[in-house]
């Protein structure tokens, strides 16, 4: 455990140093900026419900620009680079087991994606005020949107952390954690439409349902509800990938 | 060292293998309807449904009905040309956007019975003119067709227009004689897609069409008005809506109540039943037939029916003057608001009833203008009369003060509990001496056989509730006690609606304010974070 939290501490401050962090935020909060605002003048010129301007605010591009290359981007480097610079043989043989290691670097990342949302909460909040919508906005929705997201993005990093380790370059561990996020955002839907019938049945539309995760996130988390077994997905996915990323180091080591 | 490559990878594969199925297994038993739980954090709640909805899906996976939700939203496309247009695409919306979200909520708490398809001609035209030819949908109006289909029974549907049946919907009055209109777009009340939803849906378990007549003759003419405040067109549009065929009855024209009848009410009469009339509808209830009478209190002293000769065959007077009840005045400790209007809306308890067992969860029933009703000596033969509606203890009859209106002042002694609500349920057998379930003796008795004769029931309530000013607040009792009295016990306890929209109205200031916020502010302040640190880790 003392190996993950060390681990932890050293990568959460190369993310808060890191220029291309704060370029990644520079970006995200612009992008984001324009989007709230054309939102805000359509709600204006609509008179547009409050209760559903939180989940039409994640209801938008720059989230899913977010969800499909920031979890790439930020585990790129965790093993990939290590082991192009020759850290990696250090750190294998530092007295810290791999768990700690993998551990260590994905809950950093997790932690640094989740700390880049934070002010977007924190910015409904302040648009509550008189000078600028002057009405109460839901923050049920902004909570659930909140969890979902940390849980999404936990398990896009966990699987980000799993192409670094199984490559030592960095722009193709990127490459394919952006692929993989892509793929989850497009392919589970594509595939419901092909199944037909068999797309009917309960349990492959359950499974199909919670695999097209920014649906998922739009109709669920954004909405203000949480259903369990969503949790179970995403925590079920996180160990699933941190587990092969364990063994993929491992056997890196082995090999 | 090939070999022991290709064994890590090997390794690697199996335990990949190995934890996707555990991972799949925990998906699985999470997904399971009896594991899955939902938090909802929205502030109405709109997600939640109500219980008696979960009921409903709980009951229908248990007896293994298919239930099918085809939603039926044409895609539009081009500008509005004005901002009534405008306004009534944002509506149209959002109420797909909530008709989704609830048929999540629907389709989740349903398990694997439970579908929910959309069809859209743009990328599925075969499927979809299919489905539009089943369920016979033709119109571009956005519609969502509710069907059900038991073990062993043929498919049934009903169609629902999302705008009319769905929601509750201001629009603005075009007509240019009718003054200013108070808004120039239309406004969204409230959605009632729960309401509509559920209902058709136990409609559709319910064989068959209830028929519920109501008597005119008796009441204002206006009285299926939908737009008067103290009219009843909204429930009759509603209990249309929720599955009854409502027709009018004249009684000394039809010499009697029609035998398709499930139920007849009598809204708001202003004299009393003449005696013919009396006679009638007392010899449907003796075959088991259901009368619903809602009395009330007019400032017009002949409008104050008593009961008449109905009222003498079942037992029961209505008084002559209006019930008040005291109003605790909280801040000064006083006996009560006196000369405060409020005393006019009685606040009841709820007698233990099929038909309030739920209502004492929700808004605490109130009844307006209304007066006592009181046994007319003994029980006539075969009338068992229960409470149904009682006001609290503090309650008086007002008497005429000086301007000739009831005077709102409390007495200082004889407060005391008034009933404003009963059930008289009429035994067949008892009251006519055995030989009304005889279908020899009674040629317009149903030919079922009475193996277990039906008793009648009368509901007597004698003070204002589901008029249209209060429909929206007390109407659940009304639909309790029309589902109650057609045998529809499976419809009772719906919720009538959670959703109330809000509006965000904004000056160009403020959305200026924002933008500058948002698109300088923000951004800026990351830059220089940036900019600071690439400075500090140069230093």
């Amino acid at each position: 455990m003392n190996g993950a939290w060390v681990t932890f501490r050293k990568e959460m401050l190369t993310y808060c140093v890191s220029p291309v962090s704060w370029m990644i935020a520079v970006v995200f909060y612009l992008l984001r900026g324009f989007e709230l605002t054309f939102l805000t003048q359509w709600f204006g010129y609509q008179r547009g419900d409050p209760d559903v301007f939180v989940s039409a605010t994640y209801n938008s591009s720059s989230t899913a620009l977010m969800v499909m290359f920031v979890p790439g981007l930020l585990t790129m480097r965790c093993f990939a680079e290590e082991r192009r610079t020759g850290s990696m043989e250090m750190l294998m043989t530092a007295p810290v087991r791999d768990g700690g290691v993998v551990i260590g670097k994905w809950l950093a990342a997790t932690m640094f994606y989740a700390l880049l949302w934070l002010p977007s909460a924190l910015l409904l909040h302040v648009l509550e005020y008189g000078p600028f919508l002057d009405t109460d906005l839901a923050f049920g929705p902004v909570f659930a949107a909140y969890l979902g997201m940390f849980l999404l993005s936990s398990m896009l990093i966990a699987f980000g952390c799993f192409a670094s380790s199984l490559t030592d370059n960095v722009l193709l561990a990127a490459l394919l954690s952006i692929v993989f996020d892509f793929a989850l955002m497009r392919v589970p839907g594509q595939l419901a439409a092909q199944f037909g019938d068999l797309g009917d049945s309960y349990y492959v539309r359950e499974l199909l349902d919670k695999f097209d995760v920014m649906s998922n996130f739009r109709d669920w988390f954004a909405r203000g509800l949480i259903d369990t077994s969503q949790v179970a997905f995403y925590l079920g996915g996180v160990m699933f990938f941190l587990f092969l990323t364990t063994v993929s180091v491992a056997s890196r080591r082995v090999a | 060292m090939n070999l022991r490559r290709y064994v890590a990878r090997a390794n690697l594969f199996v335990a990949a293998v190995l934890m996707l199925a555990v991972w799949m297994l925990i998906v699985w038993v999470a997904s399971r309807p009896a594991f899955k739980a939902m938090v909802d954090l929205t502030p109405q709640s709109v997600n939640t449904v109500d219980p008696a909805t979960e009921d409903l899906l709980r009951e229908l996976r248990e007896k293994q009905v298919e239930v099918q939700f085809h939603l039926f939203f044409p895609r539009t496309s081009g500008r509005a040309q004005d901002q009534a247009m405008q306004q009534e695409l944002a509506i149209r919306d959002r109420l797909r956007e909530l008709t989704r979200i609830l048929l999540v909520r629907y389709r989740a708490l349903g398990g694997e019975l439970v579908t929910v398809k959309e069809h859209d001609m743009t990328t599925d035209l075969d499927a979809t003119r299919q489905a539009a030819q089943q369920f016979g949908f033709t119109d571009s109006a956005d519609a969502v067709v509710v069907a059900c289909k038991q073990p062993g029974r043929e498919l049934r549907f009903r169609k629902l227009v999302v705008s009319i049946d769905l929601a509750d919907i201001q629009w603005p009055d075009m007509n240019p004689s009718a003054g200013p209109a108070k808004s120039k777009v239309p406004v969204l009340k409230r959605y009632l897609g729960e309401l509509g939803l559920s209902s058709t849906l136990k409609g559709l378990l319910v064989q068959g069409t209830p028929v519920a007549y109501v008597v005119r003759n008796y009441s204002s003419p206006d009285i299926d008005n939908p737009t008067i405040g103290f009219a009843y067109g909204q429930l009759l549009g509603n209990l249309q809506r929720l599955g009854f065929d409502v027709r009018e009855l004249n009684l000394q024209s039809s010499r009697g109540v029609p035998r398709d009848a499930a139920f007849v009410m009598v809204l708001e009469p202003h004299y009393d039943f003449a005696e013919g009339d009396a006679g009638l509808l007392y010899d449907y209830v003796q075959r088991g037939g259901r009368v619903f009478v809602n009395y009330s209190y007019s400032s017009q002293s002949d409008w104050n029916p008593d009961g008449g000769k109905f009222g003498q065959l079942l037992g029961y007077e209505i008084g002559k003057q209006i019930v008040y009840h005291l109003i605790e005045d909280v801040r000064g400790g006083g006996r009560g608001l006196d000369s405060n209007e409020g005393v006019g809306k009685l606040r009841l308890q709820l007698m233990p009833h099929p038909v309030t067992m739920r209502l004492s969860g929700g808004v605490p029933l109130e009844l307006a203008a209304a007066r006592e009703i009181r046994p007319r000596g003994a029980s006539p033969a075969g009338v068992t009369p229960r409470e149904l509606l009682v006001t609290g203890p503090q309650g008086w009859l007002a008497r005429p003060g000086s301007d000739g209106r009831p005077d709102m002042k409390a007495p200082a002694t004889g407060l005391r509990p008034f009933v404003v609500g009963m059930v008289f349920e009429v035994d067949p057998v008892a009251s006519t001496g055995g030989n009304k379930n005889d279908p020899a003796a009674d040629p317009t008795k149903n030919s079922k056989p009475a193996t277990e004769p039906q008793k009648g029931q009368v509901v007597v309530i004698s003070g204002i509730f589901c008029n249209n000013l209060l429909l929206p607040v007390f109407g659940d009792l009304a639909y309790n006690l029309c589902n109650w009295m057609a045998e529809r016990r499976v419809l009772m306890n719906i919720q009538s609606s959670k959703h109330t929209a809000r509006q965000m109205v904004l000056q160009p200031q403020q959305i200026e304010r924002v933008q500058w916020l948002l698109q300088y502010g923000v951004p800026a302040v990351f830059l220089l974070g940036g900019l600071v640190m690439v400075y500090r880790r140069r230093r």
